[in-house]
Parts: C-alpha cells; sequence; structure tokens
C-alpha cells in the first residue's frame, strides 16, 4: 500500500479537522499521572509523549460496558429495541502494541464463520491511526512476538512513523487510504529514502528493547506446568484484582447480564469480565471450578501463553507492558511465564 | 538497614520460626519494589527496602491465616496490622511484625506522616527519628466547603475513569470479606454494568464498610490504575472517626471500632437528630 | 395545610415498633402530611444497612428518613444507638461525595407522636424541596 508524509502543522490541522466530524480519542491528560485515550477536542489536548496510557483503546471499540437490545413486554409480544450504531470514530496516537491488539481480538470475535455484531460493527466504524515508539519502556517487550516492533502496523490503517521532521504515513489498509484520500491536501509523497529512513528508524527502536521472550520454550514449558508446584507459591503476591485484565488490549473476556427496569421492561448488557475474579467461573448452582486464587492466577497465563496459541497460533499479548506497570504488586507477566516449570 | 532487615529474615526461616515472610524485592526497573513471599532462608537475601516499597504488606495476612508469618511493616503499615490483630483475622502470636524505621516512601501520604513510630512490633529494623511532620486536614476542609453541585460533579469526573477492577477494594487489609457485596447477585447492590453512577455507588459503599477500620493508609489510590483520587475520601473517614467518635483506627489492639458499639450519651454527635 | 401534588420521592425506612405505627397513628388522627414519601417498613433502625440508603439515592430518591425509637425506648434495646452513630458518620461522608445534608434525615419517633411524625414529613419534605430548588440554578 502507499507511503505519504505529512508534517507536523499538517498532522495538526488534520487532528483538529477530524476532530470536527469523527469522536476522535486519543491519549488526553485526566490528572497528574494519568493518560487514558479521551475524546479529543483539538490536537492541544493530544498528549504526545506517552508510550503507555493506563488504559488501553479496546475499549472504543468493544466497550467494557455494551447494551445488546433492551426489551418490553407489551400486551402479547416483546418488543425489541437494538442500540443504534455509534459515530464513526478515529483512535488516534495508539501505539503499535495497542493496534495489534484488535488484530488478535478481530480473529477471536471472527471465529469459526461467527461475526460478533457490536464488535465488528464497532470495528468497522473506526479508523487506527498509530504512532511508532522512538524510546520503548523498560516494560516493553512486543519483539518478543512474530513480527512485532516498536514500529510495526499490524492492526492499524495509517502508521505514522517520525522521520526527518516530518512523518511517515503508511496507508496499510482500504480504511486508511480511504481516510488519506478525503484529507488528501494535508498528504504528500513520500520517496524511497523515508521508507528507508523509516527501516533505519524500525531498527534502532527495535534494539532499544532488551528483554526478549523465547516463545517456544515458554509455551513448551507452560504445555507441562499444569499441575506444577511452581503454581503454589507464585500466585501468592497477587491480590486478584481485574487491574491486569481490564488495562490489556488482548483480554477480551466478558459477561452478558440483564438488568430490569420494572416488571414489564429491561436491558441486556455485555460487561468486561476477568478471570481474575471469583465470579468469573461461578456456576449458577454455586458451583466454582477455579475455587482458589492459584487457579485464577494460572488460568491468566495459561490462556495467554498456551491455549491461545493452541487455538489461533498466536500469544493472546502484544507485549505493551501495561499490566506490570499497572499491577499493583508489581507482577511481571515475563518473569511469571519465563520461570514456569 | 536491608543487611539487618535480611538477617532478621533469615534467622526466623532457618530457626522455622515462621512459614513465610513478606517483605519487598527488586522490580521489573531500578527503583521499582514489589512485594515477595518466601520460605527459604536462602533467599533472604532479595529483601530491599527503599523509597518504592509503597505496598501494605498487611493485606496478605488475613489470607495466611493458619499459618505464621513474618511482615515487613513500616509505621503505616504497622496500623493496618494492628486493625486486622484487632478483628480478629490473625492472631497476634502468629505474626512477626519486622518494623522499619521508614523515613517516606514514595507516597502522598508521607509529607503529613506522624506515623513512624513501631510501637509493639518484634523487630525494629533502622532507627526511628522524630520526622517533625505535621497532620494536615487543609485540604479536607477546603473540599468540605464546595456546594454539593461542585461535589459531585468532581466525583462524577473522577469515577468516569473508572474500570472497576476492584484494586481498591483488593489491597485494602481491611477488605478482607470473602463475599464482597460487589460481587452478590442476590440482592444486587450493584450492577456488573460500569458506568460513572454504579462506580461511584461502589465506592460509596465499600467506604462506608471500611469507615472506622480503614488507616489511611493509602494502598487503594496508590493500586488505582486510573488514579481515582480516593485518598480524599480515606482522609475525610480518619477526619470523621476522630472528630465524631473520638477514635483512631490501628492505634491499639483491643478497642471497639466505632460502628460496633455506642454510648447513650454521646459527646461528638449529640445535636445530631 | 394544603395538600399539594406529589413532586418529590422520599423514601422513609420507619422501624416497627415506633415510626411505622406513629405513622399509622398520624392517619386515625387525621394529621395531614405531604404524600411525597414512600413507606418501607424495618424491623429496628439497627437494622438499617446504610447500603439501603446509598442504593436509595443512587436508584433516584430526592430524600431519604430514617425514623425510629427514642433512644432508651429501642424494642431490642440498643439498635437505635447503633443507627445513631451509622447515621452522623453516613451523613458526613454522603455530603462529601456530593448528595447534600439536606436530603438525608434521621428522627426519633415513638407510637404515640403521630402529630410530631407529620411534622418530621413536612420538615424533610420543605428541606428537600430546598435543595432541589437551590440545585437546579
Amino acid at each position: 500500500m502507499a507511503n505519504k508524509l505529512i508534517t507536523q502543522e499538517n498532522l495538526k490541522a488534520l487532528v483538529n479537522e477530524l476532530a470536527a466530524s469523527y469522536d476522535v480519542f486519543a491519549p488526553k491528560r485526566e490528572n497528574k499521572n494519568t493518560v487514558s485515550f479521551g475524546k479529543l477536542q483539538s490536537f492541544e489536548e493530544y498528549v504526545s509523549g506517552v508510550l503507555l496510557t493506563n488504559t488501553t483503546a479496546k475499549d472504543k471499540v468493544y466497550l467494557q460496558s455494551e447494551q445488546l437490545f433492551q426489551y418490553e413486554l407489551k400486551k402479547d409480544t416483546v418488543e425489541f429495541k437494538e442500540k443504534a450504531p455509534g459515530k464513526e470514530a478515529v483512535i488516534f496516537g495508539g501505539r503499535p502494541c495497542d493496534a495489534r491488539g484488535f488484530d488478535v481480538i478481530d480473529k477471536l470475535f471472527n471465529w469459526s464463520g461467527y461475526e460478533d455484531g457490536p464488535y465488528t460493527g464497532g470495528r468497522k466504524n473506526t479508523t487506527i491511526i498509530t504512532v511508532s515508539c522512538e524510546k520503548p519502556e523498560t516494560t516493553c517487550f512486543c519483539t518478543s512476538f512474530a513480527g512485532g516492533s516498536p514500529a510495526d502496523g499490524k492492526g492499524s490503517d495509517i502508521l505514522l512513523t517520525p522521520v526527518s521532521g516530518k512523518f511517515l504515513a503508511e496507508l496499510l489498509t482500504e480504511r486508511g487510504e480511504k481516510l488519506a484520500a478525503k484529507y488528501s491536501k494535508y498528504f504528500s509523497e513520500a520517496g524511497d529514502a523515508e521508507t528507508a529512513a523509516k527501516a533505519e528508524f524500525a531498527k534502532a527502536a527495535e534494539a532499544k528493547i532488551t528483554k526478549k521472550l523465547d516463545l517456544a520454550a515458554v509455551k513448551k514449558n507452560l504445555d507441562a506446568s499444569f499441575d506444577s508446584p511452581y503454581w503454589d507459591t507464585v500466585h501468592l503476591p497477587c491480590v486478584k484484582c481485574g487491574a491486569c485484565t481490564y488495562v490489556c488490549p488482548t483480554c477480551y473476556c466478558f459477561d452478558i447480564t440483564e438488568k430490569k427496569f420494572g416488571y414489564l421492561n429491561g436491558e441486556r448488557n455485555r460487561t468486561w469480565d476477568s478471570c481474575m475474579s471469583e465470579m468469573f467461573t461461578k456456576m449458577a448452582g454455586g458451583h466454582n471450578p477455579r475455587t482458589d486464587t492459584k487457579r485464577r492466577f494460572r488460568q491468566r497465563f495459561m490462556h495467554k501463553f498456551r491455549y491461545h496459541v493452541d487455538n489461533f497460533k498466536e500469544e493472546l499479548c502484544t507485549g505493551c507492558g501495561r499490566c506490570i506497570r499497572r499491577c499493583p504488586v508489581g507482577i511481571d507477566i515475563r518473569k511469571v511465564v519465563e520461570e514456569a516449570k | 538497614m536491608e543487611k539487618e532487615m535480611q538477617e532478621i529474615a533469615k534467622k526466623l526461616l532457618a530457626e522455622k520460626k515462621v512459614d513465610w515472610v513478606i517483605g519487598y524485592e527488586n522490580s521489573f526497573e531500578p527503583g521499582a519494589s514489589r512485594p515477595v513471599f518466601m520460605n527459604k532462608p536462602e533467599d533472604a537475601v532479595k529483601l530491599v527496602f527503599n523509597k518504592s516499597c509503597v505496598n501494605n504488606l498487611a493485606v496478605y495476612l488475613p489470607k495466611i491465616k493458619k499459618q505464621k508469618a513474618a511482615v515487613v511493616a513500616k509505621g503505616c503499615d504497622l496500623r493496618s496490622v494492628r486493625e486486622i490483630i484487632k478483628e480478629h483475622q490473625i492472631l497476634r502470636e502468629n505474626v512477626v511484625i519486622i518494623g522499619v524505621a521508614c523515613e517516606g516512601v514514595e507516597s502522598s501520604k508521607c509529607s503529613t506522616c506522624t506515623e513512624n513510630k513501631l510501637d509493639g512490633v518484634d523487630f525494629t529494623v533502622g532507627t526511628v527519628k522524630d520526622l517533625g511532620r505535621k497532620e494536615d486536614m487543609s485540604d479536607i476542609e477546603k473540599f468540605e466547603e464546595l456546594s454539593s453541585k461542585e461535589k459531585e460533579a468532581f466525583w462524577n469526573k473522577e469515577f468516569e475513569r473508572c474500570i472497576r477492577c476492584y484494586a481498591c477494594r483488593n489491597v485494602c487489609p481491611v477488605c478482607y470479606c470473602p463475599d464482597c457485596f460487589a460481587n452478590r447477585l442476590m440482592p444486587e447492590y450493584l450492577n456488573k454494568v460500569v458506568n460513572t453512577a454504579e462506580n461511584k455507588v461502589f465506592q460509596q459503599i465499600r467506604m462506608q464498610h471500611v469507615f472506622g477500620r480503614c488507616t489511611d493508609c493509602r494502598a487503594c489510590e496508590e493500586a488505582c490504575p486510573v488514579g481515582i483520587k480516593l485518598s480524599l475520601l480515606t482522609k475525610k473517614m480518619s477526619k470523621d472517626a476522630k472528630k465524631l467518635f473520638n477514635y483512631e483506627s490501628g492505634k491499639d489492639t483491643d478497642s471497639r471500632p466505632p460502628l460496633s458499639t455506642f454510648k447513650v450519651d454521646e459527646e461528638g454527635i449529640a445535636e445530631i437528630m | 395545610m394544603e395538600v399539594k401534588e406529589k413532586k418529590l420521592n422520599i423514601v422513609g425506612f420507619l422501624c416497627n415498633w415506633c415510626s411505622y405505627a406513629g405513622a399509622d397513628l398520624t392517619g386515625l388522627g387525621r394529621n395531614i402530611y405531604p404524600a411525597d414519601i414512600k413507606i418501607i417498613r424495618i424491623p429496628c433502625t439497627g437494622r438499617m444497612d446504610p447500603m439501603m440508603v446509598i442504593e436509595a439515592f443512587h436508584k433516584g430518591a430526592d430524600g431519604v428518613l430514617v425514623s425510629g425509637c427514642h433512644p432508651g425506648d429501642c424494642h431490642y434495646s440498643e439498635g437505635n444507638y447503633y443507627w445513631r452513630r451509622r447515621y452522623a458518620h453516613l451523613k458526613e461522608l454522603l455530603d462529601f461525595f456530593g448528595i447534600d445534608k439536606r436530603r438525608f434525615h434521621a428522627s426519633w419517633v415513638s407510637a404515640s407522636e403521630g402529630k410530631k411524625f407529620a411534622e418530621v414529613v413536612k420538615k424533610v419534605v420543605t428541606e428537600t424541596q430546598d435543595w432541589k430548588d437551590s440545585n437546579s440554578k
């Protein structure tokens, strides 16, 4: 697909123009220590220097709580009302690991011929403009994954990479090309020099990521360690909150609940759920197959690096390192899976 | 200081006085630390103590009920330990408290800390100094003076961000209920749907439940992945407990929590009805 | 007092032994009080879980009144003393969250104080209305 160039000033003008007609979500400062994807009014609110926002962009497409439908009991029928599709959205300023997360969940929500309406609806409505990372953090480990890189475009529609004072805009999907065509006045053509500069940039950024997981070894270890005594002690510091799963760009588990407004009407909702929660596996009769915290803790790592690999041939992780940073007790996913035996 | 702590831990484990030592170890990057559990004497060298040791390790004590544990406690954590002993979540003889003469960590509470004295610990690491810090309630008083509308707007903005991961609840040393109201479906006080109103209800009920037991240790605020200013609430509650019932949580191990007792003639709340 | 149209949603939690009987007596004695209050009977104010107050406000109540026996008269000896403590701190906490003090009330009404109950409800309604007026500005 085509490569374009865009200058700083033009990017600013583009985002401002996008904000007028789309819902633009970008890293936005909430308070002193918090930067999350929020709705942008103008480019000034965009925080460009932050790699890891506190929460992911996942919740802009795959909503934390989503109404599936409303029902109302009429005299002799039941009337259903589905939610109208949302406004077209642009997720701007996310990082390659955030965008890869969408790529991973896409496969899940379109698995074996089934298409998940609310998710794919939102996905089709959203254009993702990603910015490559120059200086990875100590918690980053995206290069461990096949094709993973701080300048990788998987899952993004447009990937912006800073080269020689400008941004190289790689239009990676049809949606990205359409957006660039609509606002073509801001873009100029890119030459081979810029493309080469991007490759250079990617190489330099990748070299800065020191931690690399040997995923084949991890998978092999996890395959054999289900009953291992390793899990008896490693989970002890974990307090079993759901912070790691809710800030993860790839965790997709959900729960479906009903909300009753009266005797005659109500709604059905889909809400994120976390395997760390005791309620996650609790059944109607009261039985809970994952009673203790050890089993719940093990499940998270097993799912990410073993079960999901069995099913989809890729890890349920993009290496963003948010769970390491946001964990109240500093549990390091890299260390846990590496040391599993 | 670290050496001293490691020696104590090593000795306790080698002599089989405790099953576990709960302390801090180095974490994913320089200057970061995390809680660690160890049961072998040779592991004791992992113990560290520095400015990044903000976790309140008292949270782990109710979970190891039947075993014996040694826990590294700063002055503020010590209050939580006392509170847990008071509420019979762990027996005093089952816990060995390694008090640390802390001079402040990277937490919002430290600038007004008056809690660095280590009364009733089994071991003291370092020397306790008078830090000369004073309690400061001016931010609470300032917030109280706002109108209801302004207060509501402030909290709506804060709880809009909440993702209901329950980190605040799970790191809280006094939130040890095995069956939390937030998980209960019958009666359903809290719907699973995450929105500002429900998030606020969760925190209102949680705060009410820990009133008079909360030691204002700020573990919840430190844990919050989206930086909600929970310290305002915990500080307010410790102020109320003092003002209304002349009670300070975590000062001792035998007084009654304010809401589980009463006086026929209440001084603090005489004019309330 | 003139009977006005119902405008507010006030939930009244009344103790079975005193205030509920008191409210009964209000009607028997033909004392008129505003119809804005919905009454829920509870066994004792000591059973009054603060969660129920929070839930009432969450579900859209404009005001909440909790009423029970006078101190010393509790059917279960001391339930209302516990409630008195809970009320004192809950009022402060909810005010901090932005639920105005004028919306949350507690009172002591005995079974023989029908007239007092009418007065209490009038006071609660006036104060809640006062809050509502000032809030809508």
